[in-house]
């Protein structure tokens, strides 16, 4: 399961969460699965731990006494410290996740989880950040050659002319720039985007494909339908 | 509750019935000066206009009442503004209570998933038959709890969500939701019929998905809760300037005591324990007609059916 089979190559996770069960079994679960582990049970610990053991990635809580985990993101971040970082989250609104990733972290996951999905998502987070991959989370604009996507004031243009794009397609456009050339389930797309749609199939995210699809013109094959796996954003991104 | 039996006045009849007494006055007050009655009145020794009695009597009354009838009026909404105060402080308490629940929930939930994947591997290599049937119990109920957590989180993303509104076809929502329902509805022998005619509804202006979500939740239902054999029909109309949609089964039916109850958070009949499900379906499905500011009503008979019937305000022509 863990990238490499050595236990000094070993890929280091750092995690952190204010309940100590939670720790110890998230703790045997990764260590189980390949991976070198250091727990910390606040955000001031997890500093301190980031700085003696240098993690590959950090699994972070949000809600913690003291200093919460958005904020430990924070100064990582402002500190130049890159270090992927999935956030667990206990709100797990939409506007939650949005905030999350706006602040620089990689991923999230909502409380409770499937622990399997939490090891495919450590993986894909390595997998980025491993081939060096611009992580763009932290950015506010997202270009693609004419396209320019402003994720604080949710709005996107398209040589210069403003796109009318609905939130929830906003919302699908902004993911798949995120994870650029990455196959991104419906699934993928309805949980992130929707959060509450989990009865709305397959026809909310193909209207909105088709609704980025028209407002992209000529520019439409950026997007790319993978039959029975989801889409893929085709255009090279950068963030700034 | 007993405020809202009152028989309530209309609002247009209140002045047509505190000016009466003054319309009263004003007739007595002609007649005397037509003659018809005689004005002057000996009481003892004083004379007395009865003309000018009759209104200042009916200026007095209408004064009084219109008084007493715009006071009482204030008191009743005032009573109702309170009514409602009180409902909504009541309905928040609980979304605060299950949002609570919910953030509690989670830790432990957490704790228990990764425990589990933790033993299933080893442990259970070694466990007899019925030890291996309890791990299982136990990985079903979890499952079944994160399910419960994870409704609970839309229902509350659904109370501080704001509605992507456009024209929205209504009948394709509707064809799309049966056809995802449609394989369910065989593998339970279930006929599933849908009325559209003579003609398609015209657009309502909401949210599509959202939409999705409360007639997906609504047949789902109706397919849960009717036993093999058994009919559903989905009838789509229109009534003047609103949709009406109704969702009617022969299935298990509600309790007429128990309907007041089914819009609320974790409510389940107490014929629809056996079957699985969370009970916040239809808190999601109200809150949903809520926003689109429609209604939804229900009719049963138990073990005979139900029929749901939702009304949603078609968009205005100028959108169309």
């Amino acid at each position: 399961m863990g990238d490499v089979t050595r236990s000094s190559d070993k890929t280091r996770l750092l995690i952190v969460d204010d309940e100590n069960d939670l720790l110890v079994e998230l703790g045997a679960l990764l260590s189980r699965s390949g991976y070198s582990i250091e727990t910390a049970g606040d955000g001031q610990k997890a500093l301190d731990t980031c700085e003696r053991f240098r993690p590959h990635l950090i699994v972070l809580d949000v809600l913690m006494p003291g200093m919460d985990g958005r904020e430990v993101v924070r100064h990582l971040r402002q500190s130049g410290d890159w270090t992927p970082v999935i956030l667990l989250t206990k709100v797990g609104t939409s506007a939650e996740r949005a905030l999350s990733l706006q602040e620089g972290a990689d991923d999230y996951l909502n409380k409770p989880f499937d622990p399997m999905e939490l090891i495919a998502r450590i993986q894909a987070v390595m997998r980025r950040s491993q081939s060096s991959e611009q992580n763009r989370s932290g950015f506010r604009y997202l270009d693609c050659e004419a396209l320019t996507l402003d994720r604080q004031k949710r709005q996107a243009w398209l040589s210069g002319t403003d796109l009318k794009l609905t939130t929830r397609a906003f919302g699908v456009l902004e993911f798949l720039m995120l994870n650029p050339c990455e196959i991104v389930s419906r699934d993928q797309l309805l949980n992130e985007i929707w959060g509450w749609a989990y009865a709305v199939e397959t026809r909310a995210v193909d209207v909105r494909i088709a609704e980025i699809r028209k407002q992209l013109g000529h520019h439409a094959d950026w997007l790319e339908t993978l039959v029975g796996q989801g889409y893929r954003f085709l255009g090279q991104v950068h963030g700034r | 509750m007993k405020l809202a039996m009152k028989r309530a006045i209309k609002p247009w009849r209140i002045p047509l019935l505190y000016s009466l007494p003054a319309a009263l006055a004003i007739a007595i007050a002609m007649a005397v000066n037509a003659g018809l009655i005689s004005d002057l009145l000996f009481v003892g020794h004083f004379e007395i206009s009865l003309g000018g009695v009759v209104l200042f009597v009916g200026v007095v009354l209408t004064v009084g009442l219109g008084l007493r009838g715009f006071l009482t009026h204030k008191s009743r909404e005032r009573e109702k503004r309170i009514l409602d105060e009180v409902r909504e402080d009541h309905a928040q308490a609980q979304r605060s209570f299950l949002q609570r629940l919910d953030h509690e929930l989670k830790n432990p939930l957490t704790i228990i998933q990764l425990g589990l994947a933790n033993l299933q591997p080893t442990f259970t290599a070694f466990l007899e038959d019925h030890q291996q049937q309890s791990f299982t119990h136990i990985t079903e109920q979890t499952t079944r709890l994160q399910r419960l957590v994870e409704d609970l989180r839309r229902l509350g993303e659904l109370e501080e969500t704001t509605l992507e509104r456009e024209n929205v076809d209504l009948s394709a929502v509707l064809e799309e939701v049966v056809h995802m329902m449609r394989t369910t509805a065989s593998s339970r022998r279930l006929m599933l019929n849908v009325r559209q005619i003579p003609w398609k509804l015209s657009p309502i202006c909401g949210d599509r998905d959202l939409l999705e979500v409360a007639l997906f939740n609504l047949l789902d239902n109706a397919i849960k809760y009717t036993p093999s054999d058994g009919t559903i029909e989905i009838r789509a109309t229109e009534d003047g300037s609103v949709a009406v949609i109704e969702i009617a089964d022969t299935g298990i039916g509600i309790q007429s005591d128990e309907l007041p109850h089914v819009y609320e958070e974790l409510y389940r009949g107490s014929n629809a324990r056996q079957f699985g499900g969370s009970g916040l379906g239809m808190a999601m499905v109200k809150r949903i007609v809520d926003l689109h500011q429609g209604q939804i009503t229900i009719s049963s008979r138990p073990d005979e059916g139900t029929v749901i019937t939702l009304r949603l305000p078609l968009a205005s022509p100028v959108r169309n």
